[in-house]
């Protein structure tokens, strides 16, 4: 009899966990089979005819390629290599001059910047922009995305830094280098893969967001592609699927990819630091 | 293996080598190390002992220049060293974890203070072959940390710091990692590192079997300051305080309260249901005590003796060669070793029987009776 | 660390901290009480008008109204509570609990997919949720169909339910991989012995588990309520509408600011969310703060 329940058991877990994985696939099913339709509907369908004209389409309007292949890699990766540096200065110095209260002191800006974002701080970061002459800038934007993601990547990198002994910093300065050299030659290389971490993080967020630009950005040459996606509407104001469909997945494919990449090669450490409950 | 230091050794052979001169490090409100004096010579191995918390490695960490001293003077070499960065001091250190950086090879790893040096590449990596084949981990030079044995790992952390033929080494509990039958190994092979190498050496442990085995002297530490200094067979027959006493040996010295009286025959120790004559023991004298005296040292009779101590068997753990007994003397257990070949017949009463000649007296703070 | 060293260090986190968090944060409070707008007479000459730019939030009369403050908040609500607190956070902790110790492929499959929806970006999975959501054509009516409930118009009918499916299915992830984490860190030992003792599997959760995990249970909380109010992305899904019947605080603060370029009534709608913030995250805060005096 016990066999028999623990068959239903694991067949009930199988087909909740299929479900489950339904609920999460679904909707971006329709990203996958609608760019490749000549004759793309909201629905999800295989696609008849098959085609690669929408790409080609897509292609061809320069101003949308700029956007994507230019200004929104230059805006993330921006943002990602200040995120990645400035943070892992940050969270070093943090835990190595032992400020006392250091951990509540992260946590508190993790929050303050989960509050200070968004809509919330729209109007006072255009003000600022403008009076900085940074409005309409690739600059400006790399600025205020990073400024709003350096709290959690310190977050994240405190945890790297810390697990980090301090005995191959000690070793180094022993064995007679300087401080430059010890960082240069140990910690730098020791911290690498907590860098790598905030810096796909910080590449996904600033690639994934819209409103910063949105409200930054005037002119078209320097929009990326979430704002210039919408440039695939008609006049009357509605999506060409076709186009928007193919876009939107050459859009979302960079940030599948990372992620294949930092799971194949980190397994997702993200909460690495959690130990021994509740600190 | 010889280095630059056997010549220098051959001039300056009495010259005092490490000098620590009222070192104090206060962290906060806490005193780590208490005005400590020491001066250890040239090729002397020299062992910095104690329980965990004692200060022992912040003084060698102020040695080395990791921490900067709250009080007094660091001379290294007859050199004032007390407020130069570590790299300007000479000096190498091995750690307890070992401090190899993962993301290099071994070969790298123990180039690296050549590397920082400015030294070029084809002298390190020749310097690099010569130290790790004396150490005998030649060909293990291409391989990262995590690829090798903990006891190779300890080998390449020694080559490290042989490498740029320092004026002192220090260690800081470099064996406590490794398994039992390895730590003893690895301690054969260090002191008979040190003796061909003559590099002054000081070796932080809360060991004291390691100490005692290794070191020329031993400086034994306890709540920061320094209790007693001595060879290891002075420090073993001297102890000059209670604490000292209890922390040599292993087992520790048995430690008895009671008082001596002064009658016709002499000094009587008056223990927890005993009493024996003290005859000659030099420090004798009338009040309350501790008597000590050392497993080793206490024969066990099965029938009441004048001079014997009675108490109850508690406990016989059998070790091999020894036995090792406890005996409950009123309230306190005291510990006997006796050797296998040598049993008497063992009771639930019986009479512990010390040798004069090694008995200890220490008064109630503690400190030896002389 | 020398400290020079690591002041300078600290040095550019700081000044990006401060300029780009902190003055905006300070900086829209200042702004909330004049009358700036980025065009017109008030650009060149903003004026103090004090407590305006409130009253005219609050004013309770009106405020419930469509398009008005009080109706977004009230949306708010709803969806926070909904996707968040009911949503996000149980789903979330139920999947790390069934995945628990159970290595695979299928856990492989559902974190991969979960994760998947919260990292690809907003405006891609804003376009997929348009198409899955709509009344003809979309995937999620023809799954209702096929189960014999038949379709519901969801842009016109209930378009608060929908952002809100939504983001529970944007959000999931993070709450799955923290408890995830968080349940890995305690050691088999603790509930073994509940086990031996003859503690059932309800038993050992709510009794061992559970309070183990609950301070992270509540900095999840506040993390995603935080999240989930300030987000924006559901305004590429319904625009706000039908007639402000889906809008968010979020919606209706980048409505005034930058719709009407009424930059200081936006600040002060901006300063009520914030402050709607700070009341959450302090009373998470302080719940925390006692669990962790019973250690």
């Amino acid at each position: 009899m016990r066999s028999a329940r623990f068959v239903l058991v694991r067949l009930g877990f199988m087909l909740v966990t299929s479900l489950l994985g339904t609920f999460f696939l679904l909707p971006v099913l329709w990203l996958v089979t609608a760019p490749f339709n000549a004759q793309a509907t909201l629905r999800v369908e295989w696609p008849s005819p098959f085609t690669l004209q929408n790409f080609g389409e897509v292609f061809r309007n320069t101003f949308a390629i700029r956007a994507l292949f230019l200004n929104s890699i230059l805006q993330a990766g921006g943002t990602m290599l200040g995120t990645a540096v400035i943070a892992t200065l940050a969270a070093y110095a943090l835990s190595r001059l032992e400020i006392k209260g250091r951990n509540l002191f992260v946590y508190l800006l993790v929050l303050f910047s989960s509050v200070v974002t968004g809509t919330a701080a729209m109007v006072p970061i255009f003000l600022l922009l403008y009076y900085l002459r940074l409005i309409d800038t690739h600059l400006g934007v790399i600025l205020v995305l990073t400024g709003g993601l350096l709290p959690t990547g310190i977050f994240l990198m405190r945890d790297f830094v810390e697990s980090m002994p301090r005995s191959y910093e000690e070793s180094a300065l022993v064995s007679g280098a300087t401080a430059w050299q010890m960082f240069r030659d140990v910690v730098l290389p020791v911290l690498r893969p907590g860098m790598m971490v905030v810096a796909v993080w910080a590449f996904v967020n600033a690639w994934g967001n819209f409103l910063i630009p949105a409200i930054l950005i005037r002119s078209p040459e320097k929009m990326p592609a979430p704002v210039a996606i919408y440039s695939f509407y008609t006049e009357g104001g509605t999506p060409v699927l076709t186009l928007v469909s193919a876009y939107s997945l050459l859009y979302a494919l960079p940030v599948v990819i990372l992620y294949l990449f930092v799971n194949w090669r980190y397994g997702f450490r993200f909460f690495g630091g959690i130990k021994g409950g509740g600190k | 293996m010889k280095l630059q230091t056997e010549k220098k050794k051959s001039h300056r052979i009495y010259e005092a080598h490490v000098v620590l001169q009222d070192l104090t490090k206060h962290f906060g409100a806490v005193v780590a190390v208490d005005h400590v004096d020491l001066t250890i010579s040239e090729g002397e191995f020299f062992a910095l002992l104690g329980p965990s918390g004692c200060g022992k490695t912040t003084t060698l960490r102020l040695i080395a220049g990791l921490e900067k001293p709250t009080e007094g003077k660091i001379f290294l070499g007859g050199k004032d060293v007390t407020n130069l960065a570590p790299r300007e001091r000479d000096v190498a250190m091995v750690f307890q974890d070992y401090a190899l950086y993962p993301h290099m090879t071994l070969r790298d790893n123990i180039g690296y203070p050549l590397k920082v040096r400015g030294v070029p590449r084809k002298q390190i990596y020749a310097k690099v072959e010569e130290v790790a084949r004396h150490l005998k981990i030649e060909d293990l030079l291409n391989r990262r940390p995590s690829q090798v044995s903990g006891g190779q790992q300890q080998r390449a952390a020694v080559a490290r710091a042989l490498v740029h033929e320092p004026q002192v080494f220090l260690f800081d509990e470099p064996l406590s990692n490794l398994d039992a039958k390895l730590r003893l190994e690895a301690r054969a092979f260090l002191k008979h590192l040190q003796r061909e190498v003559g590099v002054t050496t000081i070796y932080v442990t809360h060991d004291q079997a390691e100490a005692m085995a290794m070191a020329d002297r031993i400086a034994i530490m306890f709540t920061g300051r320094i209790c007693q200094v001595g060879s290891p067979v002075e420090v073993y027959r001297h102890p000059l305080s209670k604490e000292v006493a209890a922390f040599i040996g292993n087992p520790p010295m048995n430690l008895i309260p009671g008082h001596i009286t002064r009658e016709e025959g002499g000094h009587f120790f008056i223990g927890p249901g005993f009493s024996i004559s003290l005859g000659g023991i030099p420090g004798a004298q009338e009040g309350e005590v501790f008597l000590g005296i050392r497993p080793e040292h206490i024969r066990v009779l099965s029938e009441p003796h004048p001079q014997a101590i009675p108490g109850k068997l508690y406990a016989v753990q059998p070790l091999g060669p020894e036995l090792l007994i406890t005996v409950q003397v009123g309230e306190i257990p005291v510990s006997v070793r006796l050797f296998t070949d040598d049993l008497p017949q063992l009771e639930e009463d019986v009479w512990l029987l010390p040798t004069l000649e090694r008995v200890h007296l220490f008064d109630p703070t503690g400190k030896r009776l002389e | 660390m020398p400290r020079a060293t690591g002041f300078f260090f600290l040095a550019p986190a700081f000044f990006f901290i401060g300029l780009f968090l902190l003055f905006p944060f300070i900086w829209v409070f200042i702004i909330s009480f004049t009358n700036v707008a980025l065009t017109g007479p008030t650009a060149l000459n903003p004026a103090f008008v004090g407590l305006e730019n409130y009253v005219r939030l609050f004013d309770f009369s009106r405020w419930m109204r469509s398009g008005e403050f009080g109706n977004a908040l009230r949306n708010t609500l709803y969806f926070v509570l909904g996707s968040a607190v009911l949503g996000q956070a149980p789903l979330g902790l139920a999947i790390a609990l069934a995945f628990h110790r159970r290595r695979g492929p299928l856990r492989e499959l559902v974190f991969s997919l979960a994760t998947m929806a919260w990292i690809l970006p907003d405006v891609a999975v804003a376009f997929a949720w348009i198409a899955f959501l709509d009344y003809d054509f979309g995937t999620l009516n023809t799954v209702l169909i096929n189960l014999g409930l038949g379709k519901i118009d969801w842009y016109f009918q209930h378009p608060l339910v929908a952002i809100t499916i939504f983001n529970v299915w944007r959000g999931t992830a993070f709450s799955m991989l923290l408890f995830s984490a968080a349940l890995g860190s305690i050691p088999p030992s603790f509930w073994e012995t509940a086990e031996v003792a003859g503690a059932s599997s309800w038993q050992r959760f709510k009794d061992v588990i559970l309070p183990l995990i609950l301070p992270h249970i509540l900095t999840d909380l506040i993390l995603i309520t935080l999240w989930t109010f300030n987000t924006f992305t559901p305004y590429l899904i319904t625009g706000g509408g039908p007639f402000f019947r889906s809008e968010t605080v979020s919606m209706y603060t980048y409505r005034v600011a930058f719709k009407f370029l009424e930059f200081g009534r936006g600040a002060a709608v901006a300063v009520v969310m914030m402050a709607i913030n700070f009341v959450l995250a302090t009373g998470y805060l302080l719940s925390l703060r006692r669990r962790r005096a019973y250690g």
